[in-house]
């Protein structure tokens, strides 16, 4: 088991590192200067090559990434270019309204897929199921802009019910919160539908039918713990996936997440900002990653042993 | 090209009838998408203030009928669909091809090789699908001029990861049957094996891949359109299209909704498509998978 | 004589995956085998799995990434790590047939291409036309099976063209890996009766099975393989009548069947070649197990053979 946590340890720092490598490498080639953004059009030549010097983008590039990992090794991680705050801080900023979006999703997935997706395995073949099956293969096509759009013109302009975007009150974070959960829903819906398909079929139930157990008890003691563990697993990364990929929803609600920080950074070629919220972004999926790895291994008794 | 292989009949009467309809759609897309724009005049620069955010089925001055209205400056949103559907169609097509390609010459040389170098380049593949790929799309998009050319690579670096480790997969499990071992040790070259022995294991589980793709392609190309990345301002692609009725949603709902149900139904088409595919080639590829 | 094929002191371990590399050796699967096999001779290889036998015959035709030892090919030491040129006489002169009937061949070709492509390795001055034919006909098959796909035949005849196959290069030696372990008996006897007759051309065998009964009526020369060594060889006749090591005779004694099989397969050659079995030669001192007695009672009855 520690074995396992150190490979998967060394495992989540070489993902880390190589996604702040390849973001410091990839914002450095790429067209467009901060400087100019920072200085405008009027900026002298001088000036210019004065302040290439003073944010050390005169050096050459592999210079300039030691100079930036040693520095971030001991958590410096340099300020904004346009605004001049620490980079750290912007993004502390904006964790909190990503990580709250990410997990009221992830708990409105969950709640919504586990249940209905059992109900559908129990009645493998009924209505719903099979509603539920061509169902989730509309959801899957539904571009996630458009869906957020189209609850903004139902609920927020026709309605009237909930507010179209930012921050304003609490009923603010339901439609970026339904909009990023009804894929993740139909997914898992069909995930746990097929794994509790396949306990309910195993010979370890057929075996407890025998023995005369009540079917709920069944349910409950069986095939929910047993189904439950692929799901948890799917779960995770998904969760991972929504505190970095929630770029366009945070866009189409306004919210003043990660993704929208992102953008508007990489807008005006602020690198440190930039290179910050990738390292931010990076380290939450890899956590999450790492929690779920370990976890599933923990839960699951024959992954214990090896 | 299957056709042959099962025989016309066979597929139709296993097909139910919503099935063919999908198979009708994505037929239809594509033929828009090829042959689309040689019937449907469109000047981005044209504007037309008498003819502005009419409703769908507006019969406009000219007498032309505006079958999912017209935008804020008067343009008819069917006829941008019509040309966004090229924009699609191209992207979808040669980005997945392109990350197929990609995919497979990693998966297999991976697959070949084995030890270090297979350690190396499925750890970045992993690395790389630990990332949403619409945040990789998006970061590199924000960085790169737009044109058509650079959203097809972006799109096609975001998916290569997923074909390489169904390539790999295969590879490795090919690289383990006789015929393959037999292949090696009678001194036949590298590429006669993998061209004769592999590559034919690959074809069914990538066509069904691809399909997947396609679709995932497909939205991913409409979002950078809609976040104004990836194509220029002034080729309508889907996402452009929605994004510029955005600052309409209160009075002219059509010019976000109508242009968005057509990707949803396109790509539910081909959804469906790709799991008649699934069910009539994949008994022994969707292990793969 | 000469010997046509050795091994010295072959070494290999199967390499275990670690944290970084995957350099770690694990199991040691061969340990200094040195084998031998002379022209028209047949040597058995015989050993309970996971003893080391298919690793051999993979080692010496340089399937394995990394070992030590060393193989010599009439006299010439053979580096797999050299071109393809020099290799070339090792090559064709060395070919294997696997356990899997047809499994050598390739699915997405027909027997036609196989062959042609097998036989063009070698320069032969007569066309390919008529080197086909005999080919097929040297294994009992003809020519109506050229333009099928493998998938067309069934188990027996697809190791006949898997033997076509390997001998379309003139080998001079042969490498059999449980030729015949997945055929039926009657199968057996018939692609046995195939390989004594290219023995009588002057071919040489390495012959790995797990089946002593089998070895008794092809090998001149048998070694015994226990984890990864050789820990007895010699003439067949001594090993199986009067066994030095106590894991050989322990090897015999476990497997009543095998050592009936031999009974068996007599029975099933004389009647190939025409001939009745003098009479029933009675079950040896051990009882027979319940497969052999089914078996036999298959033979008696002719359903068999024809």
């Amino acid at each position: 088991m520690i074995g396992f946590a150190a490979s998967r340890l060394f495992n989540a720092f070489a993902t880390l590192l190589a996604a702040v490598v390849a973001t410091f490498i990839m914002i450095r080639i790429a067209p467009g200067d901060p400087v100019l953004v920072l200085l405008g059009d009027l900026a002298t030549p001088d000036q210019i090559v004065q302040a290439r010097i003073d944010y050390g983008l005169d050096l050459p590039m592999y210079r300039q990434l030691g100079i930036y990992l040693a520095k971030a090794f001991s958590l410096d991680l340099g300020s904004s270019i346009i605004q001049g705050r620490p980079a750290i801080d912007m993004v502390a900023q904006r964790m909190g309204s990503t990580l709250l979006l990410g997990i009221v999703t992830f708990a409105l997935v969950m709640a919504v897929s586990i249940p209905l997706g059992l109900y559908a395995a129990l009645r493998t073949g009924g209505r719903f199921d099979r509603w539920t099956s061509s169902t989730s293969l509309v959801v899957l096509g539904i571009p996630d802009f458009w869906l957020g759009l189209v609850f903004i013109l139902v609920f927020a302009r026709w309605l009237h019910l909930l507010p179209s975007a930012g921050w304003s009150a609490p009923s603010a974070i339901i439609l970026p919160a339904l909009t990023l959960a009804l894929p993740l829903i139909a997914v898992n819906m069909r995930l746990m539908r097929n794994e509790a398909i396949g306990i309910l079929d195993s010979n370890m139930v057929k075996i407890l039918r025998a023995k005369g157990m009540p079917t709920r008890r069944i349910v409950t003691h069986h095939v929910l713990r047993n189904a439950l563990l692929p799901v948890l697993t799917v779960g995770g990364v998904q969760f991972g996936h929504l505190l970095g990929g929630a770029v366009i929803v945070e866009t189409v609600f306004g919210w003043p997440g990660l993704g929208n920080l992102l953008i508007s950074s990489i807008g005006y070629r602020d690198y440190p900002v930039v290179q910050t919220t990738i390292l931010v972004m990076t380290f939450l999926v890899v956590a999450v990653n790492f929690a779920v790895d370990l976890c599933y291994r923990w839960i699951d008794p024959r992954l214990r042993r090896s | 090209m299957a056709m042959t292989a099962y025989g016309a009949t066979g597929w139709k009467s296993r097909l139910s009838v919503s099935e063919m309809l999908a198979v009708a759609l994505v037929l239809g897309f594509f033929l828009v998408g090829m042959f689309g724009s040689l019937f449907v005049a469109f000047n981005p620069a044209a504007t037309n203030t008498s003819a502005r955010l009419k409703p769908p089925m507006t019969r406009l001055n000219d007498g032309s009928l505006a079958v999912f209205g017209t935008d804020a400056v008067g343009r008819d949103v069917a006829t941008q669909v019509v040309i966004g559907a090229r924009v699609s169609l191209v992207v979808g097509f040669t980005s997945a091809t392109l990350a197929a390609a990609f995919g497979v010459l990693i998966g297999v040389w991976a697959g070949w090789a084995g030890g270090r170098t297979e350690n190396l380049l499925m750890r970045i593949v992993d690395i790389q699908l630990a990332f949403p790929s619409i945040l990789i799309a998006v970061f590199l998009a924000a960085f790169i001029q737009p044109s058509l050319l650079s959203v097809i690579v972006i799109l096609a670096v975001t998916r290569w990861a997923v074909v390489a480790r169904v390539a790999r997969a295969i590879t490795t499990r090919s690289l383990s049957k006789s015929y393959v071992e037999a292949a090696i040790i009678s001194g036949e070259g590298t590429w006669r094996v993998v061209r004769d022995c592999i590559l034919p294991n690959l074809w069914i589980p990538l066509l069904i891949l691809m399909s997947a793709e396609l679709s995932l392609i497909i939205l991913a190309e409409a979002s950078l359109g809609f976040l104004g990345l990836g194509t220029p301002v002034d080729v309508p692609s889907w996402g452009r299209i929605i994004a510029s009725g955005r600052n309409h949603l209160a009075n002219a709902w059509w010019i976000a909704t109508l242009p968005g149900l057509v990707i949803v139904v396109v790509v539910v088409a081909i959804g469906v498509a790709g799991e008649i595919l699934r069910r009539h080639l994949g008994r022994g590829a969707s292990a793969a998978l | 004589m000469s010997a046509m094929l050795e091994t010295r002191g072959l070494s290999f371990a199967y390499p275990v995956a670690g944290l970084l590399s995957s350099g770690r050796a694990a199991a040691k699967a061969l340990d200094d085998v040195s084998i031998r096999v002379e022209p028209g001779r047949v040597l058995g290889i015989v050993g309970e799995s996971g003893s080391g036998k298919s690793t051999l015959l993979r080692a010496i035709v340089g399937l394995n990434r990394s070992q030590s030892g060393e193989i010599r090919y009439r006299g010439d030491i053979v580096d797999h790590a050299a071109g393809r040129h020099r290799l070339a006489p090792f090559r064709a002169g060395v070919q294997m047939i696997f356990q899997d009937p047809g499994g050598s061949l390739n699915p997405f070709k027909t027997i036609r291409q196989t062959l042609s492509a097998a036989l063009a390795r070698v320069p032969d001055r007569a066309a390919p036309g008529e080197r086909l034919p005999r080919l097929l006909d040297a294994v009992g098959m003809n020519e109506t099976a050229l333009d099928r796909h493998p998938s067309e035949f069934s188990g027996g005849q697809l190791q006949r063209l898997a033997i076509a196959r390997a001998l379309a290069c003139n080998p001079t030696v042969l490498l059999c890996d449980e030729p015949t372990s997945a055929l039926d008996v009657s199968i057996q006897a018939q692609i046995l009766e195939l390989f004594l007759a290219l023995k009588r051309d002057g071919r040489a065998f390495v012959f790995v099975t797990h089946n002593l009964g089998v070895l008794g009526h092809v090998a001149d020369t048998i070694a015994v393989m226990h984890r990864g060594r050789v820990i007895e060889s010699g003439p067949a006749r001594e090993i199986i009548t009067r066994p030095q090591q106590a894991y050989t005779a322990a090897l015999i004694a476990a497997s009543p069947r095998l050592a009936n099989r031999g009974v068996l397969l007599d029975n099933a050659r004389l009647r190939l070649r025409g001939t009745q079995a003098p009479e029933q030669v009675p079950p040896v001192a051990r009882p027979l197990s319940a497969a052999a007695v089914t078996a036999a009672a298959e033979l008696d009855r002719g359903e068999v053979l024809p």
